[in-house]
């Protein structure tokens, strides 16, 4: 309340237009302080009669300028999240109320500014877009392409109309607070056959030990060559007898055990490397990836966790409210200087330490023995059984290079294919409004719309 | 036809009038308005050429030697005639021009055409300030902000594509023709207020701009002036009859009285130039010129008022247009005559103004004069006694015996005996023979009866008919040869007077002759001459023949003399007095009247606050308990509610202002606004949502209406249903909808839109 009052109150006091000498302006204005100190010093009237109409445009500039913005409402479209890489559409509508007055020559800017600029060194963009001509009582719309910048969150507060009519001597700049958010996620890649490799390494070294409830849940899905890696256990014998060369039994990753994957952003507090920055990328990127694959199957639970000063926890069922949830999380996901995988595993939920898949990725070389034995919460046991269910990455030794692989496209598109509940209802209601051309000119978005239309 | 032509074509036709201002008063030199021509046909050549093909434009090399050879010929211009310095500077400007024009056109190079231009200008109008320089002037005003507007939008289409220095390409730019459909009337419309509106703004600055005391600077122009036949050294008798056929304005006067009100002559005043004291053969030749000064003080006879004659002074501003004469024009007696630059000097022989040269084109002075015209002018000298017998009374012999008969017998018929005499009445006896419309009548032919004899005495006897000028001279040689001394003055009687502008335009047609016949001195030691003024012309006659000089464009003088006054009086020749009394005196006056309202509003106050201190003055309690204690308290009571009321309205409106839009009406704002347009689309067309209706009973109905309506609605008939389904999703349902599914609403709601309007039209 008191801080509304107080950005009322700012923008009450604070000029919502500004007006700028161009750079042609500045000449035009030098000539004419010749003409005029040439007419005052000759006192020659025709002289003095050119000066005065040379500075009439710039008088009228001044006016006119302010009717050519004057009954003109511009808003903004565009998607409340985005993934770090992709091409990302912002829709700009420029609708003119008067009646006659076309607008003519406005450029529309905007800035999408990083909220904190620490957690990817992110830089913000500038959108910027020309409307060459608004009739009256019309609109018109122009779609701006850029690509999303680094992960992080990022926020539009203000826009600007720019006009340099009539005369292009001035500009007047309009400010339009229409504030907006948008959270760009970490880039997102598919995992490769080779953390799948890794994975059932783990659970093999895993059902060594004890007996895995989940190994019957993975599902048969056919046979392949055998590769260099491949546990002998999963050689099927009566058909590599028969083919004469190995075949193993490939399993489709059908594992309802619950996941959970640690991170651990340490960077050091001083002279940080420009690899240690890309380890923590990775890990970022990598964490997010395993989050998406994830929660394509629902029913399994998952769980995030990050260590740090104070190491945080999301867990939940799979499902495309958490994927967003954890997504943004990863989004905003700060390197950390101070705290361990120990205090980590304090915060986790008990069945988590218990029965849990742990992946745990990091940008430094960890001890996982001397991590469990630092924990409180673990004791000799919990803790070998807690070590047989950890897959430790290091980053900064190039586990995850092979583990992601990260295509040219759009992982929106592919995350739109991993949300069938989301997708349905619009499905549903664009079937009801077949042929639409998306982009061309047309009704203006919703007047007052926060930026994000159709999340009120 | 597309922006591009028509930016460009605006471009070259300004620079064509650019170029006819410094070339529209070239009246020099017979190749002036071949530059103009030049620079049309070079934009011609360069609109079809160069500016569709940029590769067929002039290469540098072509360039630079072109621009070498513009020199060469300015300079080569500048050594045929060193005095015109300035046209040839204007005349290299346009060379530049036509090179540039030819080059392929990027916007540095259009801001070089157009400051060219801009310099052309400023030359033109250093060269002359004629009135055919100011209209050329206007129309390349109006033009140049036209092209500025659309060099403005031409900048920004190149900017939008990243085509200018530190800019980037920006979605939305066209990638074609820009601005396709921009010239409709609503544009053409905004234009011309833009104009007008840019025009007026400029026009208040040129007059608020401060300006030196004393008369505006006309420049000296390299352009000589008209020729005023009848004001040469000698003249030729007849020769006038040339200029009263002209219709072109010699001079340009405002009068005013002592207090500075506008002075509307009672008749037709006679503008002195020129006196003409010797006759020879049909030849008049000039008096003698001896310069001198107007008195600062003047003398007493002057001074003296005489019964039934006017009193006062005339001021007179007088535009002289620029002439080859060095002739001054004034109302007799002059007391005073002041220019910004060269003073007037005053010819003591006859008491005429004059200037030293006729170089510096037009000339703004001004003359003081008495109204009563008979006082004698103060600073002439009296004609001495061998004056008076050798210029004053001199009548060629061969002809003095005939005028002298002539003479004697009208002033024998007209002046009774004991009066002869009185030289006045003698003179004015003489004057009513020639008027007498029986005997003489005016005409502008000029037919020789007998070539064996002397003109006037032609005149006189055979012909009996001719302009002022036989008059005057008739009349001139019939006084000196009874006696009277006489000279004949040429100058100017009237003009045409602006009603609107109320100044009188004098055009070479009001040329005139009259007569001046001396009566002797004033007594000593003042000695002035005393001269009557006589005028011998049929005056209605006259002005027959005037008014029938100018033809058709004469019924518009009153119009064009009305905007040439304003060009010459407050543009070519504002100056500060002017601009005080037409900027800053309104305006303190202004100042004064708010000054001595805000004073009485004070005292108005100070007196409501004395009768409310009464009206609320009770001195105990018992005092309340009456009507007036009544009445106040009511009133009092009934301003306390109404503050009330106000204050609670105040704060609930801060409140909301405070709180800002509620965002759940955001919201759902955002979530109807389809619903909305969709409701007020289809009420457009007469399908309106009664309050017992449902949305969703609306939508069912509204298809079956579009369904109804031809195969085109018909296409669009599902529309409604999609959009009060995401309605109902947004208002009842608290759900989203996406941004895809927007736009397919937005644009199936479109084409709702236009599938109507079609059916419609």
């Amino acid at each position: 309340m008191v801080g509304r009052a107080a950005r009322s109150t700012l923008a009450v006091l604070w000029p919502t237009q500004r007006q700028l000498w161009t750079r042609e302006g500045f000449l035009y204005f030098i000539v004419w302080i010749v003409l005029l100190i040439l007419g005052l010093q000759q006192q020659i009237n025709l002289i003095l009669l050119v000066s005065g109409l040379a500075a009439g445009p710039v008088a009228a500039s001044l006016v006119v300028s302010r009717a050519m913005l004057r009954r003109l409402r511009a808003t903004r479209r565009m998607p409340p999240y985005a993934f770090s890489g992709d091409p990302f559409p912002i829709d700009y509508t420029l609708e003119n109320d008067r009646r006659w007055t076309a607008a003519l020559a406005l450029f529309l800017e905007d800035e999408l500014a990083p909220a904190d600029r620490t957690v990817s060194g992110a830089s913000g963009v500038s959108p910027r877009v020309f409307f060459e001509r608004v009739p009256g009582r019309d609109r018109a719309r122009v779609r701006w392409t850029g690509v999303v910048p680094k992960r992080g969150r990022y926020r539009c507060r203000t826009m600007e109309v720019v006009t340099r009519s009539p005369f292009g001597l001035l500009e007047r700049r309009v400010t339009i607070t229409e504030p907006a958010e948008l959270v760009v996620y970490p880039t997102v890649g598919q995992l490769t056959r080779r953390w799948h490799l890794v994975q059932r390494q783990a659970a093999e070294t895993r059902r060594g030990r004890r007996h895995d409830r989940t190994s019957n849940q993975q599902e048969y899905h056919g046979l392949r060559d055998y590769r260099p890696g491949d546990s002998p256990r999963w050689i099927h014998w009566r058909t590599s007898a028969r083919l004469g060369q190995p075949m193993v039994k490939e399993f489709e990753q059908q594992n309802e055990q619950d996941l959970a994957v640690l991170i651990d952003p340490w960077l050091p507090r001083t002279k940080v490397a420009a690899d240690q920055r890309e380890a923590l990328e990775q890990v970022v990127q990598f964490a997010a990836t395993l989050c998406l694959e994830t929660c394509r199957n629902p029913g399994r639970r998952l769980l995030l966790g990050w260590t740090g000063a104070t190491p945080g926890v999301r867990q939940g069922p799979a499902s495309v409210k958490l994927l967003h949830e954890l997504l943004e999380q990863l989004a905003v996901l700060r390197a950390s200087t101070e705290g361990g995988l120990a205090a980590l595993f304090d915060a986790l939920p008990p069945a988590t330490l218990r029965e849990a898949i742990l992946v745990v990725v990091s940008t430094r070389p960890l001890n996982l023995i001397e991590e469990a034995e630092r924990s409180a919460r673990l004791s000799g046991a919990s803790s070998r059984g807690l070590l047989g269910r950890v897959l430790l990455l290091d980053a900064s030794r190039g586990d995850l290079a092979d583990l992601v692989q990260y295509t040219d496209t759009s992982v929106s598109t592919a995350l739109s294919r991993r949300e069938p509940h989301a997708a349905e209802h619009e499905a549903r209601v664009a079937a009801k409004t077949p042929a639409a051309a998306v982009g061309a000119a047309g009704p203006a978005p919703f007047p007052g719309s926060n930026g994000r239309d159709g999340h009120p | 036809m597309s922006f591009s032509n028509i930016y460009r074509a605006s471009f070259y036709a300004m620079l064509v009038f650019a170029s006819l201002v410094l070339s529209i008063d070239g009246t020099d030199s017979r190749i002036a308005m071949l530059y103009p021509v030049a620079v049309a046909a070079v934009a011609v050549l360069a609109f079809v050429t160069v500016d569709r093909n940029p590769a067929a434009g002039v290469t540098p090399l072509l360039l630079n030697l072109g621009g070498l050879a513009s020199i060469a010929l300015a300079l080569l211009e500048y050594y045929v005639d060193p005095n015109l310095l300035l046209l040839a500077l204007g005349h290299w400007l346009i060379y530049l021009q036509l090179i540039l024009m030819l080059r392929p056109k990027t916007v540095g190079e259009d801001w070089q055409l157009f400051l060219l231009g801009l310099v052309e200008v400023v030359v033109g109008t250093v060269i002359s300030q004629s009135d055919s320089v100011g209209a050329m002037l206007f129309a390349w005003a109006v033009l140049a902000l036209w092209v500025l507007g659309l060099f403005s939008l031409h900048r920004e289409a190149i900017r939008a594509r990243g085509g200018l220095r530190g800019a980037s390409a920006a979605p939305g730019a066209a990638v074609g023709e820009p601005y396709p459909g921009l010239l409709n009337g609503p544009f053409l419309l905004s234009a011309l207020r833009l104009t007008a509106t840019t025009m007026a703004l400029g026009g208040v600055i040129f007059l608020a701009m401060p300006r030196r005391v004393g008369m505006a600077r006309t420049r000296a122009g390299d352009v000589p002036g008209q020729h005023l036949t009848g004001f040469d050294d000698e003249v030729q008798l007849g020769q006038m009859g040339e200029i009263l056929e002209n219709d072109s304005v010699v001079m340009s006067v405002e009068m005013v009285d002592e207090k500075g009100a506008r002075y509307v002559p009672d008749g037709e005043p006679l503008w002195r130039g020129v006196t003409m004291s010797s006759y020879e053969n049909g030849r008049w030749q000039r008096q003698g010129r001896s310069p001198a000064t107007l008195p600062a003080s003047l003398p007493r006879t002057v001074l003296q008022p005489r019964p039934g004659r006017p009193r006062g002074v005339i001021r007179q501003r007088i535009k002289l247009e620029a002439n080859d004469s060095t002739v001054m024009f004034g109302l007799r007696p002059m007391i005073e005559a002041s220019a910004p630059r060269r003073e007037p000097e005053l010819n003591s022989v006859d008491g005429t103004l004059f200037r030293s040269d006729t170089r510096g084109g037009s000339i703004d002075y001004e003359v003081r004069s008495l109204r009563d015209s008979e006082l004698p002018q103060p600073g002439e000298s009296a004609p001495s006694p061998y004056r008076v017998r050798t210029r004053l009374l001199a009548v060629p012999d061969d002809i003095r015996p005939r005028l002298a008969e002539i003479a004697a017998r009208e002033v024998a018929l007209r002046v009774p005996p004991a009066e002869r005499s009185d030289v006045r009445k003698r003179a004015q006896a003489l004057e009513a023979y020639l008027l007498n419309p029986r005997e003489f009548s005016y005409t502008l032919k000029l037919e020789v009866v007998d070539k064996d004899i002397d003109p006037v005495l032609d005149f006189l006897l055979n012909r009996k008919e001719g302009h002022c000028e036989y008059f005057a001279s008739a009349l001139t040689l019939l006084l000196r040869a009874d006696g009277i001394p006489a000279r004949m003055v040429n100058g100017f009687k009237g003009g045409d007077w602006n009603e609107l502008a109320r100044v009188m335009n004098v055009r070479q047609k009001h040329a005139h002759s009259w007569v001046e016949a001396y009566l002797g001195n004033t007594p000593w030691p003042e000695r002035l001459p005393v001269w009557i003024t006589l005028d011998p012309t049929p005056g209605a006659e006259r002005d027959r023949s005037v008014a029938r000089v100018g033809g058709f464009k004469a019924n518009f003088y009153q119009i064009t003399d009305a905007v040439r006054y304003v060009w010459l009086f407050y543009v070519v020749g504002y100056d500060a007095e002017r601009q005080n009394k037409l900027f800053y005196a309104p305006i303190r006056a202004l100042v004064s009247e708010a000054r001595r309202g805000f004073t009485m509003m004070g005292q108005e106050l100070e007196k409501t606050r004395a009768w409310l201190r009464r009206l609320l003055h009770f001195p105990d309690a018992r005092s309340l308990i009456s009507v007036r204690g009544f009445a106040v308290s009511f009133v009092v009571l009934l301003l306390l509610a109404g503050l009330a009321r106000a204050s609670v309205w105040l704060v609930r409106r801060l409140a909301a202002w405070v709180r800002g839009p509620d965002p759940d009406a955001v919201a759902l704002a955002a979530g109807a606004a389809h619903y909305r347009r969709l409701a007020q689309l289809l009420g457009e067309y007469g399908l309106e949502r009664p309050p017992a209706e449902t949305q969703d009973e609306f939508a069912r109905r509204a298809t079956q209406f579009l369904a109804g309506r031809g195969s085109d609605a018909a296409a669009v008939a599902d529309v409604p249903r999609a959009v009060v389904d995401a309605f109902y999703r947004v208002r009842f349902g608290h759900l989203d909808i996406g941004p895809a599914v927007l736009g397919h609403l937005e644009a199936r709601l479109d084409a709702l839109e236009s599938s109507l309007r079609a059916n419609q039209a």
